[in-house]
C-alpha cells in the first residue's frame, strides 16, 4: 500500500484498510476529515457545544475499535455518523442531560439567503429548537440531508431504514419544522 | 418542480452548491413564501454549528487514546465447535474432580480426556469456558453441596449407589 499523500486524497475504505494494517497516519487522516461534520451533526441532535469535543472523540474511539463491523456495505461516513448518534443517544440518557439550547450569535448560515441574512440568526435558533422537537428519526433524516448533503440511499445505510421511509421522514420533518417557523 | 411548490428535494443540493436553481424555479422562489421559508430552513440548517466544530481537530488526541487502550486481544477460539469442545471437555473435569470420594483416577466407565487446547488459556479465558458448563454439572454440584440430613433415605441409597 502506498504512504499517504497529501496531493492524491485516498478514498476511506483505502484509510481504513491502511489503518487496520497498522497505519495509524490513516486513522489521523479520517479524524481530519470527518470530524468537523459529525461535530455538527451532533449539534444538529442537540449536543452542547462543550460536549462536542468528547463525544466526537470518544464516537472515533468506538469507531476505530470496532473497525471489525464495517463491512464497506455503507459509506465510512455513514457508519461513523451512526455510531455518533447512538453514542449521543446514549449520553444523554446516561446523564440525563438536557440540551438548553445557548443562542450562538456565530450559528448563522454562511451561505447565500435570499431574505438576506438579518433573520439568520432568529432561523438558526429557531431550527434547533423545532429540530428537538422533532421525533428522532425525523432530525436525523433531516440533518443528514439538508446539513450534511446525503442522499437518500446513504441516509438509509446509516440509520437502517429504507430510502422510501427516509423520504417521508424528511419530508415529514420539512413540514413540520415550517410550521414551527412561520 | 410540482404544480404549487418547488420539489423539496432540490432545496439541500442547491444550497450546498452542488446543483442551481433553473429559470422556473428562480421565479417560482421569488414570489412563493413557502418556498422561501424551506430554503431559509435548509440554508440555515446547512450552517448549523459550522463555528463549535470548525475547532475540532481531535486526530491526536484519538491517535494517542487507541495506543493507550489497546483493543481486546482477539479470542483464540474462533470456531463454534471449539468453543463447544471446551464446554464439553470443562462439564467432563468438573464431574471427575468435584464429585467428593471419587479418586482422581477415572472411575469404571468414565474416560477423561485431556484437552491441550485448554493449557494455553489465560484465567479470564477458564472462567469464560466453565460458564458455559451445562446445567447437568451444576445440579450435580447442588446435590453434592446439599446437607446430608436434608436427604431421604431413597435419595441417600440412589446417590450411593451412583458413587458405587
Amino acid at each position: 500500500m502506498r504512504p499517504l499523500s497529501e496531493e492524491s486524497p485516498q478514498p476511506d475504505p483505502t484509510l481504513v484498510a491502511a489503518y487496520r494494517s497498522g497505519d495509524q497516519a490513516a486513522a489521523a487522516e479520517l479524524v481530519r476529515r470527518h470530524a468537523g461534520a459529525l461535530g455538527r451533526y451532533l449539534y444538529g441532535l442537540g449536543a452542547a457545544a462543550s460536549d462536542l469535543d468528547d463525544l466526537v472523540q470518544e464516537t472515533f474511539f468506538k469507531a476505530f475499535r470496532a473497525l471489525s463491523g464495517w463491512r464497506g456495505e455503507a459509506s465510512f461516513r455513514s457508519w461513523l455518523f451512526r455510531i455518533g448518534a447512538n453514542l449521543h443517544k446514549d449520553w444523554f440518557r446516561k446523564d440525563g442531560r438536557r440540551v438548553i439550547l445557548p443562542i450562538e450569535d456565530h450559528d448563522v448560515p454562511d451561505r447565500s439567503d435570499p431574505e438576506g441574512e438579518a433573520g439568520a440568526t432568529e432561523m438558526a435558533r429557531k431550527l434547533r429548537e423545532g429540530l428537538l422537537r422533532l421525533p428522532r428519526l425525523q432530525r436525523e433524516v433531516f440533518l443528514l440531508r439538508a446539513q450534511q448533503g446525503m442522499e437518500y440511499a446513504e441516509i438509509c445505510s446509516a440509520l437502517g431504514t429504507t430510502p422510501g421511509a427516509a423520504r417521508v421522514h424528511y419530508h415529514h420533518a420539512v413540514k413540520r419544522l415550517k410550521e414551527m417557523m412561520r | 418542480m410540482n404544480a404549487q411548490h418547488l420539489d423539496s428535494d432540490r432545496f439541500a443540493p442547491v444550497a450546498r452548491g452542488e446543483s442551481r436553481w433553473t429559470g422556473a424555479e428562480a421565479a417560482h422562489l421569488d414570489r412563493c413564501p413557502e418556498c422561501r421559508l424551506e430554503w431559509r430552513l435548509v440554508s440555515a440548517a446547512l450552517g448549523l454549528g459550522r463555528p463549535e466544530s470548525a475547532g475540532i481537530a481531535l486526530d491526536g488526541a484519538v491517535i494517542q487514546r487507541l495506543a493507550r487502550e489497546p483493543a481486546q486481544p482477539a479470542r483464540q477460539w474462533g470456531s463454534r465447535a471449539g468453543w463447544v469442545l471446551a464446554a464439553g471437555a470443562a462439564a467432563v473435569l468438573a464431574l471427575v474432580v468435584l464429585i467428593p470420594g471419587r479418586e482422581p483416577a477415572s472411575p469404571p466407565g468414565l474416560t477423561i480426556t485431556v484437552l491441550h487446547e485448554l493449557d494455553d488459556l489465560t484465567p479470564a479465558e477458564l472462567e469464560a469456558v466453565l460458564e458455559t458448563i451445562p446445567p447437568a454439572a451444576d445440579e450435580a454440584l447442588h446435590v453434592e453441596a446439599a446437607p446430608l440430613g436434608e436427604l431421604s433415605v431413597p435419595d441417600l441409597e440412589r446417590m450411593l449407589r451412583d458413587m458405587e
